[in-house]
């Protein structure tokens, strides 16, 4: 039998409906796993073990009280670990920086009210690049967050220390955040579940902001069952975030198995980099295989080479962030300027220099209209194909300090997943295997709000 | 136009002084390399063409978008000062500003 800490939520939520555990248990089992393990993997920043402990005794009280089967919470009960750049109110939140190391938020996040408005116990806070820059955690301010598969690598990032956390069974699940990559990146290298859903499907609404116009909080699982389940509780329109939409919300996890018409997969061959890792290739070529066992048609496609969507993110999130960091002044909250750390300085110097006069036309602009191209780009593809797989990454988890000397390090290894970003598509990691025992990771993107089909797919993949 | 023609010289000083951020002088070489590089790489969106495309600052085609007009609770203001770094009466107290 498995230990507490390894259940999914379904596993969880049936444990607690059949009273075989008790919330305590469950949460306690979390705790003790990152006491034992944490040292070395460093996934968490803060723990909040009182107050976690303090609610799971509450809950159990209450499940006492009423019939557990009465409970329709879909998270109720559930340790979750959240990324350190949600704002969770009178818990430290520093997005890895030191500019916040004593910030401790007077509200919290959309994303935090709604799972604690599930029933999730907010276990703590995972480490993660400092303001979300980077892809590894190394730019973290505090430390670098190991890869729970070989402790000399990293976990990848800017999630790292959620997907880290989560393949530990340090905790049941994790929010983590993504701009391009920061979800499924290092859901990809630590052999879980990473779902970036639509730009505007779930609020930044507390938020620490890296790229507004690319930013989507998203869930990081065991399961892609778990993930829909996630995902149902934080999407929908928030009055606190105008780029939400007021689209309806399903219960993505009752979707999961029901049937449908036969999905048209395209590969793109621009993804299938030269320079990528052969065994990884291999490993997606098997994947891709499989899923056409499974019932998909595979059609071939061209996307706009991924050379150019570096080059377009790169300009565009610089500039987002150079504005984003602006606000810090040391005034309101959080310490000076003369805090931010390298990489923070070097992005806000890029962004400066992007936005300003002389250089706007020549570098934002045109990076903008480029965005243009290849969201029309997905869409002429979109009507051939139904969603797209690809390697999640060109690589498997790399060696802690290969990110250091490059300055577009971070856009390097997300580069087969920017071009999806800038459109504001959903997509999803899941994993499909391992080499030299690294995990390996595929991804499956759609069309802006077909959050459902992307994760049918990966839960056909998955249980087969 | 300041120097749009030669683009890859970038002027350090003048960004660390728009984007508020104090430069060491061996900050200062390192950056000036590595935004150099970073430039030069993102000049390859000059090979596509466009000419007639509009831009895009938003990709899921909402415009316009605003609250209901009712009133409600924000921030207390002595939670909002919490993490003030100084107060003064109620308020954030700043360092004096000077002109010139």
């Amino acid at each position: 039998m498995k230990n507490l800490n390894e259940l999914t939520i379904v596993e969880a939520r049936r444990g607690l409906k059949n009273k075989k555990i008790s919330i305590f248990e469950l949460t306690k089992a979390c705790l003790n796993q990152i006491k034992k393990t944490d040292h070395k993997i460093k996934a968490f920043i803060t723990v909040c073990e009182k107050e976690a402990l303090k609610t799971a005794q509450e809950y159990d009280k209450i499940t006492k009280q009423q019939s557990p089967n009465n409970n329709h919470q879909p998270l109720f009960g559930i340790p979750i670990a959240v990324k350190d750049n949600f704002c969770t109110k009178g818990i430290k939140t520093t997005a890895s920086s030191r500019v916040l190391g004593n910030f401790v938020p007077p509200y919290n996040a959309t994303v935090v009210k709604r799972l604690k408005n599930a029933g999730a116990i907010i276990i703590g806070k995972t480490n993660m690049d400092a303001w979300a820059h980077g892809s590894s955690t190394e730019t973290s301010d505090f430390f670098t967050t190991r890869n729970p598969y070989d402790l000399t690598r990293v976990p990848g990032g800017s999630s790292g220390g959620s997907a880290a956390a989560v393949a530990n069974n340090q905790v049941v699940a994790a929010i983590g955040s993504e701009t391009a990559g920061s979800i499924r990146q290092p859901a990809a290298w630590c052999g879980v579940v990473g779902l970036k859903p639509t730009y505007g499907r779930v609020s930044r609404y507390g938020l620490i902001a890296m790229a507004s116009s690319l930013d989507s909080p998203g869930p990081i699982t065991k399961t892609v069952e778990d993930a829909a389940i996630i995902l149902s509780v934080l999407a929908g329109k928030d009055e606190k975030d105008a780029t939400t939409l007021d689209k309806p919300v399903k219960n993505y996890a009752a979707e999961l198995n029901k049937k449908t018409k036969e999905i048209v997969l395209g590969v793109p061959k621009e993804y299938f980099l030269a320079k990528m890792d052969k065994k990884v290739r291999e490993k997606i070529e098997v994947a891709i295989r499989k899923l056409r066992r499974l019932g998909s048609k595979i059609k071939k496609v061209s996307l706009v080479d991924p050379k150019y969507s570096i080059a377009a993110y790169t300009i565009l999130q610089r500039a987002e962030v150079s504005s984003n960091l602006a606000r810090y002044d040391g005034i309101r909250y959080g310490r000076k300027r003369k805090y931010f750390g390298q990489e923070a300085k070097r992005r806000i110097m890029l962004g400066t220099h992007v936005l300003s006069a002389g250089y706007y036309d020549q570098y934002y602009l045109k990076a903008q209209k480029v965005r243009s191209l290849i969201c029309q780009n997905f869409e002429k593809v979109f009507q051939e194909v139904d969603a797209i797989v690809a390697p999640t990454s060109p690589t498997t988890a790399l060696k802690i300090g290969e990110s250091a000397k490059d300055p577009m390090f971070g856009e390097m290894q997300d580069v087969l997943v920017e071009a999806g970003s800038l459109a504001g598509l959903p997509g999803i990691s899941i994993n499909c295997g391992f080499v030299n025992n690294l995990p390996v990771g595929m991804q499956i993107f759609a069309p802006q709000f077909k959050e459902e089909l992307i994760l049918k797919i990966a839960h056909q993949y998955e249980k087969s | 136009m300041r120097k749009n023609k030669r683009s890859k010289k970038i002027d350090i000083d003048h960004l660390a002084k728009l984007a508020n951020l104090k430069i060491s002088p061996k900050e200062k070489k390192n950056l000036t390399q590595q935004l150099e590089k970073t430039v030069n790489y993102v000049a390859i969106l000059n090979k596509l063409p466009t000419a007639n495309i509009s831009p895009t600052s938003q990709v899921t085609g909402l415009k316009n978008t605003s609250r209901a007009d009712k009133i409600e609770k924000g921030l207390q203001q002595k939670n909002a000062l919490k993490n003030a770094s100084a107060t003064a009466n109620g308020y954030f107290a700043t360092e004096k500003v000077k002109w010139g």
